[in-house]
C-alpha cells in the first residue's frame, strides 16, 4: 500500500480498480476480434452446409436444406471416419497421460544425470508437427527408415506400416504419443513440484515405500490436472491433421481418415464446399458432445489465472 | 524426501533412458538422412557411420522457392505477432484488474477458442477470401493467426503480469495516472520478459502452422511448412532435401524453444492446478 493511501486511511486494493468498469474497454477489442473471427465463420459454415456450393459444378449454388446431411448418412467413407476419429482421441490421449505421468515422476526425482535427459524429453515440444510427420514418414518407409531394421535386429519381421490399414492406424498413434507426451509430462512435472515436501515426509514416517507415496500422495493430488490436461489433449487430438496429412495422407485407401480430414478432402480436393461444410458441422457437434461435460467439471473444480 | 529402494532407482534410470532414446531416435535419424548422400541413404542395412555431406543443404539454399518460403514465413509470423500484441497486451492488463470470477470465465473462453481445431473455421475463410481476392496473400494468414495468437499471448503473459505488485498500480492511481498511463509507463516495462516470451511462443505457432497455410497460401505467400512438402513431389520424393529442409524449419523452435521452455507451459499451469 502506498504512503498516500495509508495516510488517507483507505485501502486501495485491486478491488477498487476492479469496481470501476474502465478497464473493460481494454479487454473489449480482443473479445470482439475473437468473436468476429470465430463465431461468424462458424455461422457461415452452418449456412454453407445447406447449400449445394461446389467449385467443380457449373451450376450456381442453391439452398438444399438438409440434403447434405442426408447424404452423409449414406456415405460409407464418412461413417468410417467417425470411429477413426474416436480411436485417435482415446488411444493417444490415454497413453500420453499415463506415459507423461511416468516421465514426470522420473524427472521429479532429481536423479543425477537424469536432469540432463530433461532436455531430451522436451525436444518434441519445439518440433513443428509437419517436421514430426516427415521424420516418422521417413522412419516408416521401407529401407530408408530405421523402424523395421531395428525390429529385424531383435528378430521381429516389421509390418508394412503405411500399407496395412491397421498398422497405419498404429503408426499415427505412435507419432501422436511421441509428439505430445512431453507437453503432458512437463505439465505434470510443474504441478508435482508444487506439492509440499512435508506430505512425503509424513508418508515416510508412516512407513510408505516409494511406490506407495507416488500411488497415494502424488497421483491423487494430480487428479484435477489429469482432467485439465486431458480435456486439452482431447480437443487437440480431435483436430489432428498435419501428422495424418504427411505420414499416411489418410491412407492406405481411406483407413486413417478422421472426420475433419475427410472434411478437408471434400472441401479442398473435391471442392464440394457445401458438403464439406456439413461434415465440419458434424465435426463441431462431436467436439461439443465430448467437451461440454468435461468443461462443466473444469469450471467447478479448477482455478485459473490467480 | 521419498525413500527409494535400489530396485526403484534402477527402474527409474532404465525407463528414463529407454524413453530418452525413443525420443531421440527419430530426430537423429532424420538429421543423419539430411547429411547422407543419395546412395548412402538407401543402403541396406542402414549406414550408421558414413561420410557426411552438405549437398542437400546447399541444394535447398540455392532453391529460390525455398528461400522465398522462409521469407514468407518470417513476414507472416512476425506480422501476426505484431497485430496480436496490439490486442493481447491491453487485454491481459484488463484481466489482471478484473475480479477473480469474471477473469476465470474470460480466460477459459479465450483458451477454448485457441484450442478449437482450425478445421471448424477453415472453409468459410477460404470462401470469403476467394470472393475478396485475398487468397495467397500474407495478410490473409496474418488475420487468421490472430485467432490463435491473441489467446496464446494472453495465456503466456498472464502469469508474468499477475506477479507485478499491485502497489505500483495503486500509487499510480493516487498520483492521478490514467489506466492508459499505468499500462504503458508503469507496468509494460516490468513485463518485458513476458512480452518477449509470449512473442516467441506466438511466432513459433505461426511458423509451424500447416492447415490454414496449405489452403490459403499457394505461390506468392507460400510458407515454409507448406513449401517443404513439395519435396515430396510427383516425380518421387527427394528424401535428402526433405530432411535438410525439415532440419532448417526446426531451427527457430530449437533455438528459442529452450530459452523459453518454462513459459511454454506456465501459462497453463499457473493457478490452473490449485484444484
Amino acid at each position: 500500500m502506498s504512503l498516500v493511501a495509508r495516510a488517507l486511511g483507505r485501502r486501495m486494493g485491486p478491488e477498487d480498480l476492479g469496481s470501476s468498469q474502465a478497464h473493460y474497454k481494454y479487454l473489449a477489442p480482443s473479445i470482439a476480434l475473437l468473436l468476429v473471427l470465430t463465431i461468424l465463420p462458424m455461422l457461415f459454415t452452418v449456412y454453407l452446409s445447406s447449400s449445394s456450393l461446389s467449385y467443380t459444378s457449373p451450376r450456381p449454388p442453391r439452398f438444399i436444406g438438409l440434403r447434405n446431411y442426408e447424404r452423409l448418412l449414406d456415405d460409407a467413407r464418412f461413417l468410417q471416419s467417425i470411429p477413426v476419429s474416436l480411436l485417435f482421441i482415446a488411444a493417444p490421449v490415454s497413453i500420453q497421460l499415463a506415459l507423461g505421468f511416468i516421465v514426470a515422476v522420473i524427472m521429479n526425482e532429481r536423479l543425477p544425470f537424469m536432469r540432463w535427459l530433461r532436455f531430451v524429453f522436451v525436444a518434441p515440444m519445439v518440433i513443428p508437427p509437419i517436421a514430426m510427420g516427415l521424420m516418422w514418414r521417413v522412419l516408416y518407409t521401407p529401407h530408408l527408415g530405421g523402424v523395421n531394421y531395428f525390429l529385424s535386429l531383435v528378430g521381429i519381421d516389421g509390418p508394412g506400416w503405411l500399407t496395412e490399414p491397421n498398422w497405419a492406424l498404429v503408426a499415427i498413434i505412435i507419432v501422436a504419443v511421441w509428439g505430445w507426451t512431453p507437453f503432458v509430462g512437463l505439465f505434470f512435472l510443474a504441478v508435482m513440484q508444487s506439492i509440499p515436501e512435508e506430505l512425503y515426509e509424513a508418508g515416510v514416517i508412516d512407513g510408505a515405500t516409494w511406490v506407495q507415496s507416488v500411488r497415494h500422495i502424488t497421483l491423487p493430488l494430480l487428479r484435477p490436472t489429469f482432467a485439465f490436461i486431458g480435456i486439452f489433449r482431447v480437443i487437440e487430438s480431435l483436430g489432428i491433421f498435419p501428422i495424418i496429412y504427411i505420414v499416411t495422407n489418410g491412407g492406405p485407401a481411406t483407413a486413417t481418415e478422421t472426420v475433419n480430414f475427410y472434411g478437408f478432402v471434400s472441401g479442398f480436393n473435391n471442392l464440394r464446399v457445401g458438403y464439406a461444410s456439413a461434415i465440419i458441422v458434424v465435426f463441431f457437434l462431436m467436439l461439443f458432445v465430448i467437451v461440454a461435460p468435461t468443461m462443466r467439471f473444469l469450471l467447478r473444480n479448477v482455478q485459473v489465472g490467480d | 524426501m521419498k525413500r527409494r529402494s535400489t530396485v526403484t532407482t534402477f527402474s527409474l534410470y532404465t525407463v528414463g533412458t529407454l524413453y530418452g532414446a525413443a525420443v531421440l531416435f527419430p530426430i537423429v535419424w532424420m538429421l543423419m538422412l539430411a547429411l547422407k548422400s543419395q546412395l548412402d541413404a538407401f543402403a541396406y542395412p542402414p549406414l550408421l557411420i558414413f561420410e557426411p555431406t552438405l549437398e542437400h543443404f546447399s541444394a535447398i539454399f540455392q532453391d529460390r522457392e525455398f528461400l522465398e518460403a522462409i521469407a514468407n514465413s518470417i513476414i507472416i509470423s512476425s506480422g501476426s505477432v505484431f497485430f496480436a500484441m496490439l490486442f493481447a497486451i491491453p487485454a491481459t492488463f484488463a484481466l489482471t484488474i478484473m475480479q477473480r470470477r469474471a477473469r476465470r470465465n474470460a480466460l477459459l473462453t479465450i483458451l477454448l477458442i485457441r484450442t478449437a481445431p482450425g478445421m471448424i473455421y477453415l472453409l468459410p475463410y477460404f470462401v470469403v477470401y476467394s470472393r475478396l481476392g485475398m487468397l495467397d496473400t500474407h495478410m490473409a494468414l496474418i488475420i487468421i493467426y490472430l485467432i490463435f495468437n491473441v489467446p496464446l499471448i494472453i495465456w503466456t503473459l498472464m502469469p508474468v503480469w499477475s506477479a507485478v505488485p499491485r502497489e505500483l498500480r495503486e500509487s499510480g492511481m493516487i498520483d492521478g495516472a490514467s489506466l492508459w498511463q499505468i499500462l504503458f509507463l508503469i507496468e509494460l516495462p516490468l513485463v518485458r520478459i513476458g512480452i518477449i516470451a509470449s512473442g516467441i511462443v506466438a511466432f513459433l505457432f505461426a511458423w509451424n502452422e500447416f492447415l490454414f497455410a496449405v489452403v490459403i497460401s499457394a505461390n506468392d505467400s507460400v510458407t515454409l511448412a507448406v513449401a517443404i512438402t513439395r519435396y515430396m513431389g510427383y516425380e518421387g520424393t527427394e528424401w535428402g532435401k526433405l530432411a535438410a529442409a525439415a532440419a532448417v524449419m526446426m531451427l527457430p523452435g530449437i533455438v528459442f524453444g529452450f530459452l523459453i521452455q518454462r513459459y511454454m507451459i506456465t501459462g497453463l499451469t499457473a493457478g490452473a492446478i490449485k484444484g
